[in-house]
């Protein structure tokens, strides 16, 4: 065995070693998305038309950013909770510490399909089959991408770090909307709690409010 | 007497009946302490309470004079724990267990890990949750002791293994206690392994310790005697009877505790006539005591 | 009888059409359209032959007849609550929308009749009558009063945009709608001109206000093809006017198209006639002008918009605005109005930074103890 690592470069070790699949397979999907937008769109009859081809693939860039977030936050904490933290628990290194390296540590792998995007997105807008009227903007797609992966991942990491009975109270919450609804609408009252609630999550400044708005690389 | 573990009035209830409540604790430093106990008795989750992993409902608890679990830190940094069930992660491999383990600990024996690690013929690349129950445990005990630990907590550490695993693992331990004189908190239902390797021993039943002392005095302390002629209410003795039973007609058989050899005078008054001493081992001590613990509750 | 009206004209505009076609090879660009004017002459007057012959129908007996603000409905007996709905719901839009020259709509009168048939519980029929008292437009709708009023509202566009002057509509391409525009009017046009197939629509884009003019059609242009459009698009448009171009002379068009000659392109570019050359900008984009000017102008701009005689005219006084300053703030308005970007906002970053944040604090406190 060579010189002993780090703290961080062991959890990062160990975070490479159970989610290396999941990030290169996203830097597959995330090199794929704007290509694949790239080629469908050019086969479409007028600008307008390729304008809504590549505003229809947006909507993989929001897909591919929470899925990711969501299985790399789970293989963060898919072991420990399958030991029952009795390792993290006992190692010298306090709690809070170790959820942070373990949450960076979950950032370094999500980079990389980040960073798949960027470069295809670059190959797309230099490309010379663009409509010349139109735009590409690569940086704004990935910035709008990295942030959702992150917002995504976030979310997830905290509620895989929690118990279950945390899960069940958030599940119990949307469950609750959704019941409440069902009520209001059975008393003939104009009130619309799921599309409000919807609303406060997806507009600005909600928890959600990145995947909102366009996810398109080439437009007006 | 120095202590590296002190607790006062530890108390922790989880709910469904089980609790530990009032336990007063005390492993001296240096010390071999065997954790007697039987299933359910509370024993890993007052090892958990030391460690930290578990929070205490009421009392205090000091480990290598540090207060639990303010300092777990400091305290796990020196302090090598074996849980009940594996803990390592398996999908890493025994090299990247052992890299992994190392970054945590300072005070980590690269050499010395090695060493074992041949001794107990790991291979290195081989994934650990490929690794057979014996070597787990191997894997396990390797872990805890290249991290050179001034404590070790041991959960049970060979149950399940086969005694060639067992005496390979034991032997790892006690070789490095006595180089470094660490204190070892060991519980097992092997009474028999204790036996051999404690010189403290503390029982445990139903959430409370039963009983707490040098393997000795336990040993030493705990008789059986035959008796003839005894009466039904018997005076104050100076040891305390665990168990009287009727033997085969000829008198009563006595489990005492807290036997000493002057004791015998107590037979010379009127009334019981002492006719034999015999030993009993620890398993069978472990036993009875348990046996009148229960009866008494 | 309509019906067979109807068929009847189709039969006659088709019968002609295959006519025309055997004596096709000779004729020019003028006489084409020459003999597409036609066509549409007879059609109309074919169309026009069928509503008389409808209006003369007997009508349903029992109508009711009710008026709210410059709206006059003439309903059956059934649906006189349904007709009141309706029209209190448009009437404030068309107010609001046309102030006093709403009262031109006094001149026509709402019509709703039952449906007959398996649609009669959910469906009724309606339509607007002319100055005439004929039935100009009509259309079958749910009877609800919010799907009435909004086919009633787009009968009262048509009327309105007509009566605003003969050469409206047919000026913009399309009719004026009444509802105020919004960021997403202004961004449609961003779109639309953007993507307008013109070297004219592309320097509008740019910042040429005078070039706006000129693709607004705002200022004269005497030769649309080369003022609007460059080498390759006239090449298209020639290519585009083949069946014309190429039978008046082959040799001319293959010098150009096969050849690509540059000479003979724009010499047959100057060949195509001036109202057959392709419209710099779709409808949508002049249309957006019309819009920006009447809610520029505040109240009265429709009324000051249709007493003008003239488009640029029109806009000035619609907007009490020089046109060329109209054109800057319309343009500019249009290129701002972007509907949304892939960009994100600082709020949005700020905010997402915020919660992944929170999350994160939330996960370091989780409970240690499990």
């Amino acid at each position: 065995m060579s010189e002993r690592p780090t703290v961080w470069r062991a959890i990062l070790e160990s975070q490479w070693k159970w989610t290396r699949g999941l990030a290169l397979l996203g830097a597959l999907v995330g090199f794929a998305l704007p290509l694949l937008s790239l080629r469908t769109a050019l086969a479409t009859q007028s600008t307008a038309s390729f304008i809504a081809t590549m505003q229809a693939w947006g909507v993989g860039y929001a897909i591919a950013a929470a899925a990711l977030g969501l299985m790399t936050a789970i293989a963060a904490w898919g072991y420990d909770h399958r030991l029952r933290h009795v390792y993290a628990l006992s190692l010298p290194l306090a709690r809070w510490r170790y959820v942070l390296l373990r949450f960076c540590a979950g950032l370094v792998m999500l980079a990389l399909p980040v960073v798949a995007v960027f470069i295809a997105s670059e190959i797309v807008a230099h490309s010379s089959m663009v409509p010349k009227v139109l735009q590409a903007y690569p940086v704004a797609l990935t910035l709008r991408f990295g942030f959702a992966t992150l917002v995504a991942y976030s979310l997830f990491f905290a509620i895989s770090s929690a118990t279950g009975r945390t899960a069940g109270y958030i599940l119990g919450g949307i469950a609750l909307i959704i019941v409440a609804q069902v009520v209001i609408s059975s008393a003939n009252l104009q009130v619309d709690l799921v599309s409000r609630s919807i609303d406060l999550v997806f507009a600005a400044p909600g928890l959600l409010a990145v995947f909102g708005g366009r996810w398109t690389l080439i437009d007006v | 007497m120095t202590l590296a573990i002190e607790t006062q009035s530890l108390g922790y209830a989880p709910g469904r009946g089980f609790q530990i409540s009032n336990l007063n604790m005390k492993v001296p430093v240096g010390s071999l302490y065997g954790f007697l106990g039987p299933n359910g008795a509370g024993k890993t989750t007052t090892m958990r309470l030391l460690l930290g992993l578990l929070p205490a409902a009421r009392g205090s608890i000091t480990v290598l004079g540090e207060a639990m679990p303010a300092a777990h830190v400091q305290v796990m940094s020196r302090t090598g724990y074996v849980p009940e069930r594996p803990h390592i992660y398996p999908t890493l491999t025994v090299d990247e267990a052992l890299r992994f383990h190392s970054a945590f600990h300072p005070r980590w024996d690269q050499p010395w890990a090695e060493e074992l690690r041949t001794q107990f013929n790991l291979v290195p690349d081989r994934r650990v949750g490929a690794l057979s129950k014996g070597e787990t445990g191997k894997l396990m005990m390797l872990l805890a002791l290249a991290q050179k630990p001034d404590l070790l907590m041991l959960d049970e550490p060979t149950d399940g293994l086969d005694p060639v695993v067992r005496r390979d693992v034991l032997e790892a331990l006690l070789s490095y206690v006595s180089v470094h004189q660490a204190t070892v908190v060991i519980s097992s239902h092997l009474v028999h392994e204790l036996e051999r390797i404690c010189d403290w021993i503390a029982v445990m039943d139903r959430g409370s310790l039963v009983a707490e002392l040098p393997m000795r005095q336990f040993k030493d302390g705990i008789k059986r005697l035959s008796v003839a002629d005894a009466p039904a209410t018997l005076a104050a003795t100076p040891f305390t009877i665990l168990a009287r039973r009727p033997d085969n007609g000829s008198g009563e058989q006595w489990l005492v505790r807290g036997w000493s050899s002057d004791m015998q005078s107590y037979f010379g008054a009127p009334g019981a006539t002492l006719r034999k001493i015999g030993d009993l081992d620890l398993e069978d001590g472990f036993v009875e005591l348990l046996r009148s613990f229960r009866e008494a509750k | 009888m309509s019906r067979l009206v109807r068929v009847v004209v189709v039969v006659s505009v088709v019968a002609m059409s295959f006519g025309n076609a055997t004596s096709a090879a000779a004729q020019s660009a003028a006489e084409y359209t020459h003999r597409v004017d036609s066509l549409a002459r007879l059609w109309r007057a074919a169309t026009a032959t069928v509503v008389k012959t409808d209006a003369s129908r007997p009508n349903a007996p029992s109508a009711d007849s009710l008026r709210i603000g410059m709206i006059i409905v003439r309903t059956d007996s059934e649906h006189v609550d349904l007709a009141r709905a309706a029209a209190a719901r448009l009437s404030p839009r068309i107010e609001r929308a046309y102030g006093h020259f709403a009262e031109r709509l006094t001149r026509h009168q709402f019509v709703l009749r039952a449906k007959g048939g398996t649609h009669a519980a959910t469906e009724v029929q309606t339509g607007l009558t002319d100055s005439t008292g004929a039935m100009g437009q009509r259309s079958s709708d749910y009877a609800n009063e919010v799907s009435l009023a909004a086919t009633w509202q787009r009968m009262v566009e048509e009327v309105m945009t007509d009566a605003a002057g003969p050469d409206v509509r047919s000026w913009i391409g399309a009719i004026i709608p009444s509802d105020p525009p919004t960021k997403t009017t202004w961004s449609d046009a961003r779109i639309a001109l953007i993507l307008a197939a013109s070297a004219g629509a592309r320097d509008c884009v740019g910042g040429d206000i005078i070039r706006c003019e000129q693709v607004l059609g705002l200022v004269h242009v005497d030769d649309p093809a080369f003022t609007f459009f460059d080498a390759s698009q006239r090449f298209t448009m020639i290519v585009g006017f083949a069946h014309i171009l190429r039978r008046a002379d082959p040799a001319q068009f293959d010098r150009c198209t096969v050849a690509r000659n540059q000479a003979t392109c724009d010499s047959l570019a100057h060949a195509i006639p001036t109202d057959a050359v392709n419209a710099p900008i779709p409808p949508l984009v002049r249309q957006s002008l019309v819009r920006f000017a009447l809610a520029t102008g505040g109240d009265g701009a429709f009324d000051r918009y249709a007493a003008a005689t003239s488009p640029k005219a029109r806009l000035e006084a619609a907007s009490q605005l020089p046109a060329d300053s109209l054109v800057r703030r319309w343009r500019d308005t249009i290129m701002g109005a972007q509907k949304g970007s892939t960009a994100v906002d600082l709020e949005t970053a700020v905010s997402s930074l915020a919660w992944a944040a929170l999350c994160v604090a939330c996960a370091v406190r989780s409970s240690r103890w499990r």
